[in-house]
Formats: structure tokens, sequence, C-alpha cells
């Protein structure tokens, strides 16, 4: 190996300081004879420096609210009820009313998940789809949940590439939605659609 | 990357919010997600190249960490697990997109935005703003194999250690390193016209 591929497969260690000493001495002998290899470290350096300033994206301003809403639809538990079960402050009620409350919410969870199992999670609306997949028309039919103007969630186990595809391309394809604004997810140029999968419990 | 609650010494680590979570406390599950969204969003959107489908990956990773709060054991450190997780996540998701990219040149054959075609008319002479500049740099990230990009992206824009990255990506410490120093060699070769200035 030359000796100039030797210090290029070290560039990375010798600037992130994890060359020993004589190796450190080593490079920095060869960058003062070697004008190639100098201008390598520069522009890593460079490289490194203009990595670390690229400008930060940040989640949009609802994405709390809809990952709470995602947690929801799948745990099936509200938060606020999961909120009531440890926040309440246990310690400072009388240990019967603890007891008491306790039972209470273990019921109602019960409940809930006997109910649950029973009723599965009604959608919102039905969307029709058309496809046109090479030379065949498709029709599908999956229900949906709207979370607002353009988050839609998909309920079924279609595909959410091939949702938000479809409607990517051409908003017209929805042919008809039952029980929601029907302009409202028209207008959307690109509406979010989420996947998350039907309740079975 | 360092955080601006790391410096604050009486906020609780990461470990101990999880632990928190682990115990039912589901403020503390908002706690994590206020400090890692932002930082896991960076990541995949560099990976993936497109912020849209990053933030619904970021959402899926939160989702899993909520699943899965039990599966994490104190032995490892909270941001390798969930940057594992983000991690496979986007691994999959280019997966998925390359057999999508597959079908749509035998198929209709649409346009996909996030294969934008680099600048080859790219003229050094010329001078460039910042955000051309941003657009030529993440562009050449995508140009890279997905192993560089990755070890490249958590190293020099995640600002992780090489043990951290060795312990997410599970390779050796000595193959990250030198996958690091490869793609950095890759990066600077393509953009030296852009470095220089």
């Amino acid at each position: 190996m030359s000796n100039c591929k030797r210090i290029k497969a070290i560039v990375s260690e010798y600037i992130d300081g994890e060359l020993t000493r004589e190796q450190q001495k080593m490079v920095e002998s060869h960058l003062a004879a070697c004008k190639s290899c100098d201008e390598v470290i520069a522009n890593v350096k460079a490289l490194r420096r203009n990595l670390h300033e690229l400008k930060r994206v940040e989640t949009s301003p609802d994405f709390e609210t809809i990952l709470r809403t995602r947690i929801r639809i799948e745990s099936g538990v509200s938060r606020r009820r999961l909120q009531e079960l440890f926040w309440t402050g246990p310690a400072r009620l009388p240990m019967y009313g603890m007891a008491a409350a306790l039972i209470v919410i273990a019921s109602i969870m019960v409940f809930d998940q006997i109910r649950d199992a029973r009723e599965p999670a009604q959608p919102d609306a039905y969307i029709n789809y058309q496809w046109y997949g090479g030379t065949n028309q498709q029709y599908t039919t999956t229900p949906v949940m709207q979370q607002s103007d353009n988050v839609i969630y998909v309920l079924d186990r279609m595909s959410p590439e091939d949702v938000l595809n479809s409607q990517a391309m051409n908003t017209e394809r929805i042919d008809s939605i039952k029980g929601v604004k029907l302009d409202s997810i028209a207008n959307t140029p690109k509406p979010r659609v989420l996947h998350a999968a039907q309740r079975t419990y | 990357m360092p955080r601006d609650d790391e410096k604050n010494s009486n906020l609780p680590s990461d470990e101990e919010l999880i632990e928190r979570f682990q115990n039912g406390d589901v403020y503390a599950f908002d706690l994590i997600v206020k400090r890692y969204k932002n930082q896991l969003l960076n990541y995949i959107y560099r990976f993936l190249g497109n912020s849209e489908e990053a933030e619904d990956l970021v959402q899926e990773t939160f989702l899993r960490v909520y699943r899965n709060r039990n599966a994490y054991q104190k032995i490892a450190k909270f941001s390798t697990w969930i940057y594992t997780i983000a991690g496979n996540l986007a691994k999959t998701e280019l997966r998925k997109r390359k057999r999508r990219k597959f079908f749509s040149i035998t198929d209709l054959g649409y346009d996909d935005k996030d294969y934008d075609i680099l600048d080859e008319a790219f003229n050094p002479e010329k001078s460039v703003d910042s955000n051309i500049k941003e657009e030529i740099i993440h562009n050449e990230i995508q140009s890279l194999s997905p192993k560089f990009r990755e070890v490249i992206l958590l190293r020099d824009v995640q600002e992780l250690s090489y043990e951290e990255i060795s312990q997410i990506v599970d390779i050796p410490l000595g193959t990250v390193k030198s996958r690091v120093n490869r793609g950095r060699l890759k990066l600077q070769e393509k953009l030296k016209h852009l470095l220089k200035s």
C-alpha cells in the first residue's frame, strides 16, 4: 500500500482524534509533504462542518396529537383513563377510597374490553377506490376514520402506501366518502393517510 | 446529537424516563417523545430523503416503543435502542421502495420525486447560495449506498460515538470506523468543488 493509500485509510480517525500520538505524527509529516492528502483532509473537515450545519427539520405541530390518537386506537384504553389510573395522587386518598376507585376503574376497563370485543371500532366512512393496475381496472372499498380534514386512518389491511399513492396521483380517484365531508378531502392536494390496524379485541 | 436538556443534570435521564414509563407513568413517555421526535425525524429524513414519510416512520418508532416498552433492558443505552428501532424501520421502508420502484418501471412509470437526478451540470465557478448548497449535499447523501449513508448520518449529523453506532447498526467497531471513513471520502470526492468554496 502506498503512503497516500495508508493515510487515506485513517483520515477519519485522524480527524476524530482517535489515533495514537505516533500515528498522528506519521500523518502530519506525510501531510507536510503531500499536497493531495492535505487537500483531502481539509475537504473531509469541511464536509463534517457542512453536515453538522445542515438545516434541522421539525415535526409537524399535530405530531403528538396524531401519535396519541394512534395509541388510543391501538390500545383501546384512553390516555385520560391511564392518567386517572396513575396520576391522581393515590397516597393522598384514604385507603378505602383508593380501593373503591381502583375497583371502579378496573370494572370500567373490563367492561370496555368486553364491549370492544363485541363491537369492533366503527369506521367514519368507507372509501371506494378505482385502481388502474396496468391494463386492469380494480375497485376496492376500505373503511377509514377521519382524524381531521387532512388526516385519515385506514382501518383495514389495505396498504397505506397504495391509498396514499392513488390519492397523490389523482384525488378524483376517490369516488365517494359516506359520512365525512367529501369537499374537504377532495380539495386537499395530498391527504396524509396513516395506517391503523382495526381493533380486534 | 448532544441535546440542550442533557446539559441540565436536573432533568431525568432517558433511562430513568423509560423505567418510569415501564412502571406505568405515561407522562414519562410524553417526555421521551418530546426529547427524541426531532432527532429521529432528522435522522430518518436524511436517510430516506422525504420528510413526510420520515414523520410517519417516527410515529411508528414511538408506537413500537410504547408497545414494546418492557422489551427495553437497562443494560443498553435508551438512545441506542430507539435509534435501532428507527433505523430498522427506515431500512425496511427503503426495501419497500425498491420493490415499488421496480413495479412502477414495469407498470406506469410514475416519476418518483424522491429520486431526483443529481445535478450533473454543477458548475464549480458559480457561487451557490446556502439553499442550493443544502440541496446538493442532501442529494449526494442520498446517492451513497444505505450502508454508508446510515453510518455517516449517525456520526456526522446525529454526532453519536463510534461505539454507539456499532451497537445500533450491529456491526463491529472496526467496520464502523472503516465505513465512516469510506463514506466521508466518497462524499468529499463528489462535493469537493462545493467544499472548497
